[in-house]
């Protein structure tokens, strides 16, 4: 068939070229198709050619040094695609290179770490919405990131510690905001945990319990309806850890902060906890009819350790404090967690970049409309956590040996927290004491 | 040299993906060309599976919802947010009504009452007899204040300690001021954070009221610094 198309087409071609005498010109017959034909050929030869040396050149690149493309030990999953290697799609050569340089020369890379290496990786930092405060400072810190030359983006997700195993295990994100009291509570042998060492311990961020007027202390929660927000967001996490730490058990349910005050005002549930909820408007504006209020809740021995005494007033929540009233709470400690970044391990290395942008251009997040947390930042502050290789060679590298007065402070206060039943009235003589050491005062 | 490789193989790509694009463009119509493509923005979406079962499922369809909503009731677990960059590299990206590129309006910080350092309720005392003085249950916030101050959390310590003054604790005044004081802050090995000297004059201030001769010292180094 197609022989006789062709052969149609000739003949047909044959009869329509004539000279202007009527015969036939036999030579622009063959000529004519070749010349629409022929370019065609050659530029299908021509594009399968260098599509050829495009995809033979990385196998001969990754044949010469064996190390372009790192292969991951673990499943890791991005847009919904297993992916095999790294440098494929994130951290490219560079982070090759990082990777065989552990590899080859373990001596010389740990110096490497903290010289600020240059990244052209776009760091991704996870932040829980639901956290307005964490969110807002997740937006700053990635224009300070900015500033610096580190690209940075902060995405909406979950940063419970269920979310950041999961993370650690997909390869979902770099770093997290998320909540220590949660990672501290979750279970001490989850074998993820010494892959998400902390970059900075941030402030604590307060947790608030709102709910009827006629609930006055937190345990009449037991049993009752209590929205933790949204499953592993971070009240869910924290929410859960404090009322497991003060023995109450409430009926958990589980919404959105704004559709959960909604239920609360309907009467649907009893109570809604809410963390790091400063700039959220939808809790500021609620509660104006005078039926909600902030439950109390009470500094106990069960709260040593992770959590630390707070109060809200009135100035804070106009609608949930009445006049000059304040409420008792507690807020919860908050840190910069780095996905995937066991020690040794190129993630680690990577995140060096972060580390540097961070510390070294800090000040840019102390500005007076950032947000006030920033200013209460340590970024030496130790937690019962794993530090990020990177974030300690930096404090060790810029800091120098510590003094003999606040080394025998430190030794007293952690002797002191070591007791069964924590520091007591009898310790905060000698913390005291040794606190004022170094300026040769007496208390 | 490098910034001069980079831009040889930029120019090396572009000139092989317009040969490639030449040598296989399919003929196509005109009013095909003309087409605007369906999608113009690409959006991150990280899938991953949920440890737990989720909420009330809703019956809204999740791929009817708009880019730049987040609906976890649909089922929908993982729907991450690419928060776009203006030109200038700022972030700009709204999400629940939050804009990541203007901050709120800052909280202002709530200040303690002046107290005038030069005229002290009382004279100062020794710290013994405040030890005595203070309560247990002030005294154990204090301790914890102090624990988390020999951490580095300043954050934390400075909840307890304040918890502590207001609960009758003099020497807990002393120790506040002294995580606002950035003399004390370097000495402590904070990284980050800075002082006020403000509010570490307040609170030596409220200490030396309170009884804590000490105050009187830390007060006048602050003011030889000029604060």
């Amino acid at each position: 068939m197609m022989t006789s198309y062709f052969a149609d087409n000739v003949a047909r071609m044959k009869s329509s070229v004539k000279r202007p005498s009527g015969r036939a010109i036999v030579g622009s017959v063959v000529q004519g198709p070749q010349k629409r034909m022929e370019p065609g050929r050659v530029r299908r030869a021509v594009g399968m050619a260098v599509a050829s040396l495009i995809v033979s050149a990385p196998l001969g690149a990754s044949a010469q040094d064996g190390k372009t493309l790192v292969p991951y030990d673990h499943p890791v999953f991005h847009n919904g695609h297993r992916v095999l290697f790294h440098g494929v799609w994130r951290g490219g050569a560079g982070h090759a290179k990082a990777a065989a340089a552990d590899d080859s020369e373990p001596a010389k890379s740990e110096p490497a770490k903290t010289a600020a290496p240059a990244s052209h990786h776009e760091f991704l930092i996870l932040v829980d919405t639901d956290d307005s405060c964490a969110t807002r400072m997740s937006a700053e810190l990635v224009a300070a990131l900015h500033s610096a030359g580190v690209k940075a983006r902060a995405l909406a997700e979950k940063t419970s510690p269920a979310a950041l195993g999961r993370y650690v295990a997909s390869d979902a994100g770099d770093i997290a905001i998320a909540p220590l009291d949660a990672l501290m509570a979750d279970d001490k042998n989850a074998d993820w945990h010494a892959r998400a060492p902390f970059v900075a311990r941030l402030g604590a961020e307060p947790i608030e319990i709102i709910a009827s007027t006629s609930v006055t202390a937190i345990d009449q929660l037991n049993g009752r309806k209590v929205s933790l927000g949204v499953v592993d967001s971070v009240s869910d996490a924290s929410g859960g850890a404090l009322f497991a730490r003060l023995g109450v058990k409430p009926n958990v349910v589980h919404d959105g902060v704004s559709a959960s005050l909604g239920e609360l005002a309907e009467g649907k549930i009893d109570a809604v906890l809410v963390v790091g909820a400063n700039n959220f408007k939808a809790v500021g504006d609620f509660g104006k009819g005078g039926r909600f209020h902030l439950v109390p809740v009470a500094w106990s021995p069960a709260l040593r350790g992770i959590y630390a005494p707070a109060k809200l007033t009135a100035k804070d929540r106009p609608n949930l404090v009445a006049g000059n009233d304040e409420v008792d709470t507690v807020a919860t400690p908050m840190a910069l967690i780095a996905i995937d970044a066991a020690p040794g391990s190129p993630r680690a290395a990577q995140d060096g970049a972060f580390v540097s942008a961070l510390f070294e251009k800090f000040d840019a997040l102390l500005v007076a409309n950032y947000e006030p947390s920033w200013r209460e930042v340590n970024l030496a502050a130790s937690a019962e956590w794993p530090r990020l290789t990177a974030a300690q060679d930096w404090i060790t590298s810029h800091h120098g040996q510590t003094d003999a007065s606040l080394e025998a402070f430190r030794t007293a206060a952690h002797a002191a927290a070591a007791t069964k039943d924590g520091p007591g009235a009898g310790d905060a003589d000698s913390l005291y004491q040794a606190l004022m050491q170094g300026h040769g005062a007496q208390p | 040299m490098t910034i001069a490789i980079k831009a040889g193989a930029g120019v090396f790509a572009g000139v092989i993906a317009g040969g490639l694009g030449y040598c296989f463009w399919p003929h196509v119509e005109p009013s095909v060309l003309a087409a605007h493509p369906a999608v113009v923005k690409p959006i991150f979406v990280v899938a991953a599976a949920a440890s737990r079962p989720a909420p009330a499922p809703s019956p809204a369809p999740a791929l009817a919802v708009p880019a730049l909503t987040v609906v976890p009731k649909a089922g929908v677990e993982k729907l991450a947010l690419a928060l776009k960059t203006d030109g200038d590299g700022a972030p700009r990206a709204v999400t629940r009504g939050v804009n990541f590129a203007e901050p709120a309006a800052p909280t202002p910080a709530p200040s303690l009452a002046p107290v005038s350092v030069m005229a002290p309720a009382r004279p100062p005392s020794p710290g013994p007899a405040l030890a005595s003085s203070s309560n247990e249950a002030a005294a154990r916030l204090g301790a914890q204040g102090l624990v988390a101050l020999a951490d580095g959390d300043i954050a934390g310590a400075r909840l307890f300690l304040q918890r502590a003054a207001d609960a009758g604790d003099p020497r807990a005044w002393m120790a506040l001021g002294e995580t606002y004081d950035s003399a004390s802050l370097t000495r402590l090995g904070v990284v980050g954070a800075h002082g006020d000297a403000t509010r570490a004059h307040d609170c030596f201030a409220k200490a030396l009221a309170a009884g804590v001769g000490a105050a009187k010292e830390r007060i006048a180094a602050l003011e030889a610094r000029g604060n």
